[in-house]
C-alpha cells in the first residue's frame, strides 16, 4: 500500500496546528484582554470557516490565492512561483480554514483564567508580554494541548479546501482523504479500505488523548 | 506622608470621594461595612482602577493626576507603581512553587531566604499553593508582595477567610513587618477590632465618603456592651 498520502497529511497536520498555535495562542489573548472596538466583527470573521462549505471557503482562498488573486500575484512576485497546488498553498489553506478550532479553545481557557492573577502579575511589574508568557500560557497547558488536538484532527479530516487549493497532485498535495476518495472512484476499495482504517486509526487516537486530557484536567 | 490621595470615581450606586495620607512605618486601616468602597479606594493606589478625578502621589512621586477641566491626564501604570498587593484570598501563581511564587516579581528583589524565615514559611518553599493551607498562602502572599521591595503595601482583607488563630498570628506578623520594612501599609477590613489593633490611623468609609461619627458609634456600641456584660 501506498503510505505516501497518508505521510502527508500527519506532515500537513502538524505544520498547521504549530503555525495556529504560535498565530492563535497571541491572538486570543489579544481578542479576550484588550479592549478594542469591532471585537464582534473580528470574532465573527474568524468563526467562517465553521459555518461556510469547504468548497465555498475553498473557492474564495482559490481566488485569493490563484494567479490572478492579491495574495498569488505577491506570492509569485517574492518568490517565482504560484501558490496553488503546491504544499505550501494547502499549509496556508489549511490555517485559514482551520482558525476557529485553535481560537475559540483558547479563547475559553484564557476567560476562565482567575484575573487576580495577572492583576497580581502586574503588581509585581511584569509587562502584558511577560504576563502572556509567564502567567497565561503556562496556566493555560490543557486548553492549548485541546486546541492542538482539535487542529490535528480536523486537519488530517481536511477534504474541501484542499481539493480546491491543491487538487491531487502525489506527493505534493494528496492527501489522504483525497486519495481515499480518488480510490473509491477508481473502484479500488480494497487501498480505500486500508487507508480509510489508518485515518480511523489515527482519529481514535487523537481523541482518546483528548478526552484523557479533559479527565486529567476536570478529575473525570 | 509617603502616600497622599485625593481623588473622586463614579461607582455603580454612588460616588466615592477620598483624601488620605499614610507615613512611612505607620498602618492606615480603612474600616467599613461590605460595598462600602474600601476596596475600590485600594485599587486606585495600585492602578487597576483609574479615578476620574484627583491625584495619588508616593514619595513625592505623582503616579496620577487627573482634571477634565485643566485637561491633566498623569498615569502611572500598575507595573511601574512599584507596590505590593496582598488580595483577600491570596492569588498565587498555581504553576509556580511557594519560593519561585515569592521570586516572581520582576522588579529589584528582597533575598527570598530571608522572607521565607521572616514568614516562617521555610519548610513551605518547594510546596506548590495549592498544597498549602488559606493561612499559609497569605504568609506567602505577604512575602511575595514585600519580595520586591515596594514603596507602598497594599492589603485587601487578607485576614477575613482565616480562623482566629491563624488570623491573629498573621496580625502579629503584619505588627513585625511593619517594623522592619518602614514603609506605608493601607489595610482594607471590615472588622473594627482589626483596625483598632493594627491600625496607627483609622478611615471609616461608608458609600464612598470618610465617615466622622464612626468612632462615637463604637464607643457607645463598646459602653453598651460592658453595660450589657456588667448586669449578666
Amino acid at each position: 500500500m501506498d503510505y505516501a498520502p497518508l505521510i502527508l497529511s500527519l506532515k500537513l497536520a502538524s505544520i498547521t496546528t504549530v503555525g495556529l498555535l504560535l498565530i492563535g495562542a497571541p491572538l486570543a489573548y489579544l481578542l479576550v484582554f484588550f479592549p478594542m472596538r469591532g471585537k464582534i466583527f473580528i470574532d465573527s470573521i474568524l468563526g467562517l470557516p465553521l459555518v461556510l462549505p469547504p468548497t465555498v471557503f475553498g473557492f474564495f482562498l482559490l481566488i485569493l490565492m490563484g494567479s490572478e488573486g492579491v495574495v498569488g500575484r505577491l506570492h509569485e512576485a517574492a518568490l517565482g512561483r504560484p501558490l496553488i497546488f503546491t504544499f505550501g498553498g494547502i499549509v496556508v489553506a489549511a490555517m485559514l480554514h482551520g482558525i476557529p478550532y485553535v481560537i475559540q479553545p483558547l479563547k475559553s481557557t484564557y476567560a476562565k483564567l482567575d484575573p487576580r492573577l495577572l492583576e497580581s502579575a502586574a503588581v509585581l511589574g511584569c509587562s502584558k508580554t511577560a504576563s502572556f508568557f509567564r502567567v497565561i500560557l503556562p496556566n493555560s497547558l490543557p486548553g492549548i494541548a485541546g486546541a492542538a488536538i482539535l487542529t490535528f484532527a480536523h486537519t488530517m479530516g481536511e477534504f474541501g479546501v484542499i481539493l480546491m487549493i491543491g487538487g491531487s497532485i502525489p506527493g505534493e498535495t494528496k492527501v489522504a482523504s483525497i486519495a481515499i476518495y480518488e480510490f473509491v472512484e477508481a473502484m479500488r476499495y480494497q487501498e480505500a479500505w486500508q487507508l480509510s482504517l489508518a485515518l480511523l486509526a489515527i482519529s481514535y487516537l487523537i481523541l482518546l488523548t483528548f478526552h484523557l486530557l479533559n479527565r486529567k484536567q476536570y478529575g473525570r | 506622608m509617603a502616600v497622599e490621595m485625593q481623588v473622586s470615581k463614579q461607582l455603580a450606586h454612588f460616588k466615592l470621594e477620598l483624601e488620605l495620607g499614610c507615613a512611612n512605618g505607620e498602618i492606615l486601616a480603612l474600616v467599613g461595612p461590605s460595598g462600602s468602597g474600601k476596596t475600590t479606594v485600594i485599587r486606585l493606589l495600585a492602578g487597576l482602577e483609574k479615578p476620574d478625578e484627583g491625584f495619588i502621589r508616593l514619595n513625592n512621586r505623582l503616579l496620577c493626576e487627573l482634571d477634565p477641566k485643566s485637561k491633566k491626564n498623569l498615569w502611572t501604570p500598575t507595573q511601574k507603581r512599584n507596590l505590593g498587593y496582598v488580595f483577600q484570598e491570596a492569588s498565587l501563581f498555581p504553576h509556580l512553587t511557594v519560593r519561585d511564587n515569592i521570586r516572581f516579581g520582576c522588579k529589584k528583589m528582597a533575598p527570598v531566604n530571608t522572607l521565607l524565615e521572616l514568614l516562617e514559611i521555610e519548610h513551605l518553599a518547594d510546596k506548590k499553593p495549592q498544597e498549602i493551607s488559606g493561612g499559609e498562602r497569605q504568609r506567602v502572599a505577604l512575602a511575595q508582595a514585600l519580595a520586591t521591595k515596594p514603596d507602598l503595601l497594599l492589603l485587601d482583607e487578607p485576614f477575613s477567610a482565616l480562623d482566629i488563630q491563624t488570623r491573629s498570628s498573621l496580625r502579629e506578623k503584619l505588627a513585625v513587618l511593619k517594623q522592619e520594612f518602614q514603609i506605608p501599609i493601607i489595610l482594607v477590613t471590615h472588622d473594627l477590632e482589626e483596625a483598632t489593633i493594627l491600625g496607627d490611623q483609622i478611615i471609616s468609609i461608608e458609600q464612598g465618603r470618610t465617615d466622622t461619627d464612626w468612632l462615637a458609634r463604637l464607643e457607645h456600641l463598646q459602653k453598651k456592651t460592658t453595660t450589657i456584660a456588667g448586669t449578666a
